[in-house]
């Protein structure tokens, strides 16, 4: 057997400036982290009409935000309801049939009111869009509930775009993940009669 | 063993270990379906079915009947209807329809055509008995030349059969086609 011989006193000094290096240097880096996150809170762009905004798996280009009277005729529609509408070009630029048209859907806010999800209806039937086929630009309507109470006013749209890796970390497929803030829209809409 | 010897068989396995995570399929290689190409006309046979294609033509517009409304259709490219017949093998089944087109793009059939009577995605397949279905899918004209379509048991189809039969013939294209039930 070999005896143990305890390392010398400088090496052991030296052992331990560099862990605490190593310690000191974790705790500034995560501090610096949160220091710069809080510095530049995550704002989406700024979009504009025409402009497209890349969801991830479509291309949408908003171009231009109305407000209309819901039609009375539609089921479970109150009478005198307004809507917020947004028009837009989109295109699927996968390589599939896409059925998740958008997995955040866009968030109109008004004032201090976030309005709810909003229907995407495919100009061409009148119908909610269900696919969206690869090479086929469609134009669609995104249409908002408004409050019996909302009176004309800029209104904000934020745009999710939803994240594709190629090898997920769990199986190694190919995965759509999150979803994170794409475009910011500041608009004031025109009032249709 | 002297160090350098030991520096090299590290290095050694460091660098095959990087060949192997950089040439090992991925996920989506190794579980994909196992594919059976069929001869134009054929019958293509896959695990839990078989399957022809009868007839394949293209469409500007749609009409069909929809729980007794009349409803048409047009599209951003063409209608492609492909009218098939299929059964079951082993047990009854239900198929899902999918064109490759020419440029690789897949498309599935389309939703905004719903037949609930001979559409594919509603149809059981029983063991035995032949039935006619049909496959509409909204896609670029230029993605029908070339492409094929191609078949598997609807539902999880990883590791399972999936067919892919070319078209024999394309009929001509007809502004309107309408689907009967």
């Amino acid at each position: 057997m070999s005896e143990t011989v305890p390392p010398s006193l400088t090496r052991r000094i030296w052992m331990r400036i560099f862990a605490a290096t190593g310690v000191i240097a974790a705790v500034v880096a995560s501090y610096w982290i949160k220091v710069d996150n809080a510095r530049q809170p995550e704002e989406p762009p700024a979009t504009a009409f025409g402009q497209p905004v890349d969801t991830g798996r479509a291309l949408l280009t908003p171009r231009a935000l109305f407000v209309l009277s819901a039609d009375p005729g539609d089921p479970g529609v109150e009478p005198g309801t307004k809507l917020l509408a947004l028009t837009a070009r989109i295109e699927n630029i996968t390589s599939q049939t896409q059925s998740v048209i958008f997995a955040s859907p866009p968030m109109a806010a008004t004032g201090d009111l976030e309005l709810a999800e909003p229907e995407v209806i495919l100009d061409r039937d009148g119908e909610v869009l269900q696919q969206l086929q690869p090479r086929l630009p469609e134009d669609v309507t995104i249409l908002w509930t408004l409050p019996g109470t909302w009176e004309a006013q800029q209104v904000e749209i934020t745009f999710f775009a939803q994240i594709f890796k190629l090898r997920d970390n769990l199986y190694g497929q190919s995965n759509w993940l999150g979803t994170y803030p794409a475009g910011s829209l500041l608009a004031t809409p025109e009032i249709s009669s | 063993m002297s160090r350098g010897a030991a520096l090299a068989a590290v290095l050694a396995g460091v660098v095959l270990l990087g060949g192997m995570m950089n040439t090992k399929p991925d996920y989506n290689s190794t579980f994909q379906p196992f594919v059976t190409n069929t001869n134009p006309g054929e019958e293509g046979m896959g695990r839990l079915f078989t399957a022809r294609i009868t007839e394949a033509h293209i469409a500007s517009q749609i009409e069909f009947d929809h729980w007794g409304e009349q409803l048409r259709r047009d599209s951003a490219g063409v209608f492609l209807i492909v009218r098939l017949s299929a059964s079951g093998t082993a047990r009854s089944t239900r198929l899902t329809a999918i064109w490759l087109g020419a440029s690789g793009r897949q498309y599935s059939v389309s939703s905004r055509v719903e037949l609930p009577s001979s559409g594919i995605e509603y149809k059981w397949f029983q063991p035995g008995l032949f039935q006619r279905a049909v496959a509409v899918f909204e896609l670029p004209e230029d993605e029908i030349k070339g492409g094929r379509l191609a078949l598997m048991a609807a539902g999880d189809a990883r590791l399972d059969s999936a067919v892919q039969i070319p078209l024999q013939t394309l009929g001509p294209k007809q502004d309107v086609t309408r689907i009967g039930p």
